[in-house]
C-alpha cells in the first residue's frame, strides 16, 4: 500500500539524514535521541500527515496529484524535524520567541474571549428582560411569542426554581460523595498497604474517567425505574425523572474527584503531627479524628467547594435523568431542572439568535460561570493558606 | 497492633479503632462494587447488539420474473434499476411447504429486513455470472424477528408430553387452506387451560377458541409444528383439538405421535409484533440451520445511523469522533505547549503573567457547557462556520482542553530541576537551545501524559457539542471536516432517548466501545509515562 511505502521512505530518509548531520556537525554534543528514535519520529510524522490528509480531504484522495503531493510532504517532513532541534543564532531565537509569544497570546485571547462573549450577550438579554425579575423570579417557563397576538406566550425567566433544583441535586450528590470520598481517602492514606494502593488507585482513576453520558444513561435506564418501583412499593409517588436518581448517580461520579483531593490534603499534613499523636498513645482512629482531620479541615472544605462547583456544572447526568419542568420544590422524589439542562435545551432548537429565549441561555451561562469562578477562587485561596500554614 | 490489655482506656478504644477501619474499608468496597455493577450492567445490556441473526437463503437468480426479463445481456445500470423482490419472495416461499393466504405471505415476507433487497441487488451486480443459477446469500432478518430470536424465544414455556395422540387430516372445514389436522385424545389439555374463556356449544361440549387476543398454544412433534386453534372438551372426557400446521405440506399424512411438546406463549398475538405463523416458521428454519447467528455483528460496525433499529451502526459516529479529536489535538497541543513554555521560561514574571495564571487555573474547572456557549456565539454566529461540523467541534474541544494542557505542561516543566538549565547556560547555550535540547526532552513524558489524558477526556465530552448542533440525525458517514457529523457520546445520547429495545441495546454496546477506547488511551498514557520517565 502506498501509505507503507511513504512511511518506509520517510523512515529511511530520517535515519540517513540524522546520521549524516550527527557525524558532521554535532559530534560530541549531548543529543537526546538515538538515530533509531529519530527515524521512528520521522515515520510517525509521515503517518500523521497521511491520516490528516486522508480525513481532512477525503473526497479529493482519488486524485493522483494529491497522493504524490502527500508523498513528497511525508518524505520531506522527516527533514522538517531538524527544525525542532535548531542550532544557535539570533534569527532562530527571534523566530521561536515570536512563535511562543503568539501561542501565549492566542491562549490569552481565548480566555478573554469567553468572558467577553458571555458578558455581551448577557447585557443584550438584560436590555430585554428585567434584571430583578431574572434573579428573584420564581417561575421558569421560557416561551416567547411567535406572533404579536399569541395568547399566553409571555415567558417568565425567573431563576429561583433552577437554583433550588440545582441545590437539591447537588445536596443529594454531595451527601453521598463526601462521606464516601473522605472515607476512601482516609483508608488509602492511613490504613492501606502499598500493594492495596497500587491496585485501588487505578480503579478510582477509571471511575473518574468514565464519560458523564454513561452515568446519565445508567441513571435514566437503571436507577430511575428502580427508585420508582421501590417508592411505589411503599406508597410514595416517585416521578420517573426524580432528582434523587440524578443526585445519587452524580454523587457516585464525584466520589473519585473528592477522594483524590482529600488524599492530597491528608498527605500535606506534616508527619510530625502524626508522630506526636502516636507518641502520646493514640489509636489511629483517635489520631485521625482528633489531630489530622482538624488540621486538614480547611483543605477538606476547599475540596468540598471544588466538588460543589463540579457538581453544579454537570450537564449530561441531569439532562438524561432529571426533568425539564421548572418545579420549585424541595422534595427529592419530584422532577426538577437545573441551570445546565436549561442551557442545553434552550439552545438546541430553531430560534433566531436575538430572541429573549436564546439570550436567556447566555444569561444562565454567565451566572454559572460567575458562580464556579468565585467558588474556585475561594477554594484555591483556602488551599494556599492551608499549605502555607503547614508548608 | 498493640495488645489489648496494655492499651489504657480498655477495649472500647480498640473497638472504635476496628470499627472505623471497617467503615472506611467498606467505603472503598462500595466504590469498587459500584464500578463492577455499572460496568457489568452495561456489558450485559449491550451484549445483544454484538451478534445478529441471518438467514442463508438459496435464491434462484432468474431474471424472467423481474422487469429485466426482456433485456438481453443486462448491464450493471439495468440491474441497478430492477426490483428483485419477486426473487426474494419465491426463495422464501420455497422454504415453507404449505399454501398461504395473501395476508400470511405478507407476514412471511416481513421476516427479512428492508435492506435485503439491496443486499441481493448488490450481490447480483457484483457477480453477473450467477444469473440463472442458485446461490445461497446471507440476509439480515428484520427487527421483529431478531427481537424474537434474542429475547422472545426465552419467554416461551415448554411442556414435554408423552401421551399418545391420534391424528386425522381434516379436509372439509371452513378453513380450506391446507395443514389443518385434528388430534383426539383424553384428558391431556385440561390442566393447561386454566382461566380460559370457553363456551358451551349445541352438543353440550365445552368449546375453547384461541384467537389473536388469547395466549397462543403450539404443538411440536418432530418436523410438525402447529398452532392450536380450537379445543372441544366432550362430556365423555374425550378432547378434540383443531391444529393448523405450518411446516408440513398438505399431503403428508401422519397417524400418531407419542413424543411431543406443548408450548405456551404468555403474550397474546395481538400484543406482539411477530405473528404466530412467522414464529413457527422462524423456529423451523432455525432448527434446520438456515437461520444462524453471526458474531460479531458486522453491520453494527460498518453502517451509519439509521431509522431502522437493526441497521443502525456506529461507523458514522466513530469517523466523526476521530475527525473531531484530530482537529482538537492539532489545535490544542502545539498552542498549549508553546504557550506554557513561553509563560514558564521566557516571559517576565509580573502582574500580567500572574493574572494569566489565575485565569488559566480557573478556566480548567469551568463547566464544559460554557465552552459550548462560546462556540455557538463565536464560531457559529460571528465566524459563520458550518454547524455540526467536526471542525467546529474540534475547535470547541480544543479550547476546552487548552487550559488542561497548559497546566500539565507547566507542571512537567517545573519538575525539571534547575541544575539542568544552569549547566546548559553555563556551557554557553542560548535559551532556545537549552529548551529544545535539554528541557523539552526531559519534560516530554509529563507533557505527553497530560496530552493523552486531556484527549481521552475530550472523546467523552457531550455537552458542548450538543450546543454547536451535533445533535441532528446524520445517516451518512462524514467525508471531511466541513461535513455534518456526530460523535460517539452524542450518538449514545441520541439513541438512549429512543425506547425501542434494539436502540437501547446499541446504546449500551456503544458505551462499551467508548469505554474500551478510553481505557486504551489511558493505558497508552500510563505506558508512555512509565517508559520515558527519567528520575533526576
Amino acid at each position: 500500500m502506498l501509505v507503507l511505502y511513504c512511511i518506509l521512505t520517510a523512515f529511511i530518509a530520517g535515519y540517513w539524514r540524522y546520521n549524516a548531520t550527527e557525524t558532521s556537525r554535532h559530534k560530541g554534543t549531548f543529543y537526546p535521541y538515538t538515530s533509531m528514535q529519530y527515524a521512528i519520529l520521522t515515520s510517525i510524522w509521515a503517518l500523521l500527515i497521511f491520516i490528516f490528509g486522508f480525513f481532512v480531504f477525503h473526497e479529493y484522495t482519488q486524485d493522483s496529484y494529491f497522493i504524490t503531493t502527500l508523498f513528497t510532504l511525508s518524505v520531506g517532513g522527516g527533514n522538517f524535524l531538524t527544525l525542532l532541534f535548531p542550532d544557535a543564532g539570533k534569527i532562530n531565537e527571534r523566530i521561536f520567541k515570536t512563535l511562543l509569544w503568539l501561542s501565549a497570546s492566542f491562549a490569552f485571547i481565548v480566555t478573554v474571549g469567553i468572558i467577553i462573549s458571555l458578558l455581551s450577550n448577557t447585557f443584550t438579554f438584560f436590555t430585554k428582560y428585567s434584571f430583578i425579575d431574572f434573579l428573584f423570579g420564581t417561575t421558569w417557563s421560557p416561551q416567547i411569542a411567535m406572533r404579536a397576538d399569541q395568547v399566553g406566550a409571555s415567558g417568565k425567566f425567573g431563576v429561583i426554581p433552577l437554583l433550588t433544583g440545582t441545590l437539591l441535586i447537588t445536596t443529594i450528590a454531595l451527601s453521598v460523595a463526601i462521606p464516601v470520598g473522605v472515607g476512601v481517602a482516609i483508608y488509602l492514606s492511613e490504613f492501606a498497604t502499598k500493594k492495596f494502593r497500587i491496585w485501588v488507585k487505578p480503579i478510582l482513576e477509571i471511575l473518574a474517567g468514565i464519560p458523564t453520558v454513561v452515568y446519565g444513561f445508567f441513571a435514566a435506564v437503571t436507577v430511575a425505574p428502580f427508585l420508582k418501583s421501590l417508592g411505589e412499593g411503599y406508597g410514595l409517588t416517585v416521578s420517573s425523572e426524580s432528582a434523587l436518581a440524578a443526585g445519587l448517580v452524580m454523587g457516585m461520579m464525584i466520589i473519585p474527584y473528592m477522594s483524590s483531593l482529600s488524599d492530597d490534603v491528608l498527605h500535606a499534613v506534616p508527619q510530625s503531627l502524626r508522630d506526636g499523636a502516636r507518641a502520646l498513645g493514640a489509636t489511629e482512629f483517635e489520631m485521625i479524628i482528633k489531630v489530622i482531620l482538624p488540621a486538614a479541615f480547611p483543605g477538606i472544605i476547599s475540596a468540598f467547594i471544588l466538588s460543589f462547583s463540579r457538581a453544579i456544572g454537570e450537564t449530561m447526568i441531569v439532562l438524561m435523568a432529571a426533568g425539564l419542568a421548572g418545579n420549585l420544590t424541595f422534595n427529592p422524589l419530584n422532577a426538577v431542572t437545573t441551570f445546565t439542562v436549561q442551557i442545553g435545551t434552550l439552545l438546541t432548537g430553531d430560534q433566531e439568535f436575538d430572541s429573549v429565549k436564546t439570550l436567556s441561555a447566555f444569561a444562565l451561562g454567565a451566572t454559572l460561570f460567575l458562580l464556579t469562578f468565585i467558588l474556585n477562587i475561594v477554594a484555591v485561596r483556602m488551599i494556599q493558606k492551608y499549605k502555607a500554614n503547614y508548608g | 497492633m498493640a495488645n489489648i490489655t496494655y492499651l489504657p482506656g480498655g477495649i472500647r478504644r480498640y473497638f472504635y479503632q476496628k470499627l472505623f477501619r471497617l467503615v472506611t474499608l467498606s467505603m472503598v468496597g462500595l466504590c469498587l462494587l459500584f464500578l463492577v455493577f455499572l460496568l457489568g450492567r452495561l456489558f450485559y445490556q449491550g451484549a445483544g447488539a454484538f451478534y445478529h441473526y441471518q438467514i442463508h437463503l438459496p435464491v434462484k437468480i432468474d431474471l424472467s420474473s423481474t422487469d429485466a426479463r426482456d433485456i438481453y445481456n443486462p448491464t450493471a445500470q439495468d440491474l441497478a434499476n430492477t426490483s428483485f423482490s419477486p426473487l426474494l419472495q419465491n426463495a422464501l416461499l420455497k422454504q415453507t411447504p404449505y399454501d398461504m393466504t395473501q395476508a400470511e405471505k405478507k407476514s412471511l415476507f416481513s421476516l427479512l429486513s428492508p435492506e435485503s433487497l439491496f443486499t441481493l441487488r448488490d450481490k447480483i451486480i457484483a457477480n453477473p455470472s450467477n444469473i440463472g443459477h442458485n446461490t445461497t446469500i446471507p440476509f439480515s432478518l428484520s427487527g421483529t424477528a431478531q427481537q424474537y430470536l434474542k429475547v422472545g424465544r426465552k419467554e416461551l414455556i415448554h411442556h414435554d408430553m408423552t401421551q399418545k395422540l391420534n391424528l386425522e387430516h381434516n379436509h372439509d372445514d371452513f378453513d380450506f387452506h391446507s395443514g389443518y389436522r385434528i388430534f383426539s385424545t383424553k384428558d391431556t389439555f385440561n390442566q393447561k387451560l386454566k382461566n380460559h374463556k370457553c363456551t358451551l356449544n349445541q352438543e353440550n361440549d365445552l368449546e375453547c377458541h384461541f384467537g389473536t387476543s388469547d395466549p397462543s398454544l403450539f404443538i411440536r412433534a418432530g418436523n410438525l409444528y402447529g398452532k392450536i386453534k380450537q379445543i372441544n372438551f366432550e362430556r365423555s372426557g374425550k378432547e378434540t383439538v383443531f391444529v393448523k400446521i405450518y411446516t408440513a405440506p398438505k399431503d403428508v399424512i401422519v397417524s400418531s405421535i407419542s413424543h411431543w411438546t406443548l408450548t405456551t406463549s404468555p403474550l397474546e398475538q395481538s400484543k406482539r409484533k411477530i405473528s404466530d405463523m412467522t414464529m413457527i416458521i422462524t423456529e423451523d428454519l432455525l432448527s434446520t440451520g438456515m437461520i444462524r447467528s453471526q458474531i460479531p455483528n458486522i453491520p453494527f460496525f460498518t453502517n451509519a445511523d439509521s431509522r431502522n433499529a437493526e441497521q443502525a451502526g456506529i461507523l458514522g459516529a466513530l469517523t466523526g469522533s476521530l475527525m473531531t479529536i484530530l482537529v482538537c489535538f492539532i489545535l490544542a497541543l502545539p498552542i498549549g505547549v508553546f504557550a506554557a513554555v513561553y509563560l514558564e521560561e521566557f516571559a517576565q514574571k509580573g502582574k500580567m503573567s500572574t493574572f494569566f495564571e489565575i485565569n488559566i487555573n480557573n478556566l480548567a474547572s469551568v463547566p464544559s457547557i460554557i465552552y459550548g456557549l462560546l462556540g455557538l456565539a463565536l464560531l457559529l454566529n460571528i465566524f459563520g462556520l458550518p454547524r455540526s461540523a467536526p471542525l467546529v467541534g474540534g475547535m470547541v474541544l480544543g479550547i476546552m482542553s487548552l487550559p488542561v494542557i497548559i497546566i500539565a505542561t507547566r507542571t512537567a516543566l517545573r519538575s525539571v530541576p534547575q541544575t539542568l538549565r544552569d549547566a546548559a547556560m553555563a556551557l554557553g547555550a542560548t535559551k532556545v537551545q537549552t529548551f529544545f535540547h535539554h528541557i523539552l526532552p526531559a519534560a516530554l513524558p509529563g507533557i505527553m501524559t497530560g496530552a493523552v489524558l486531556s484527549l481521552s477526556r475530550a472523546i467523552g465530552e457531550t455537552a458542548p457539542l450538543l450546543l454547536i448542533g451535533m445533535v441532528a440525525f446524520i445517516s451518512d458517514i462524514p467525508k471531511h471536516i466541513f461535513d455534518t457529523a456526530t460523535v460517539l457520546p452524542v450518538q449514545i445520547f441520541l439513541w438512549s432517548e429512543n425506547p425501542e429495545i434494539a436502540y437501547q441495546e446499541k446504546t449500551a454496546a456503544t458505551i462499551t466501545i467508548l469505554l474500551l477506547l478510553m481505557i486504551c488511551l489511558n493505558g497508552v498514557a500510563i505506558f508512555l509515562r512509565n517508559k520515558f520517565e527519567t528520575k533526576y
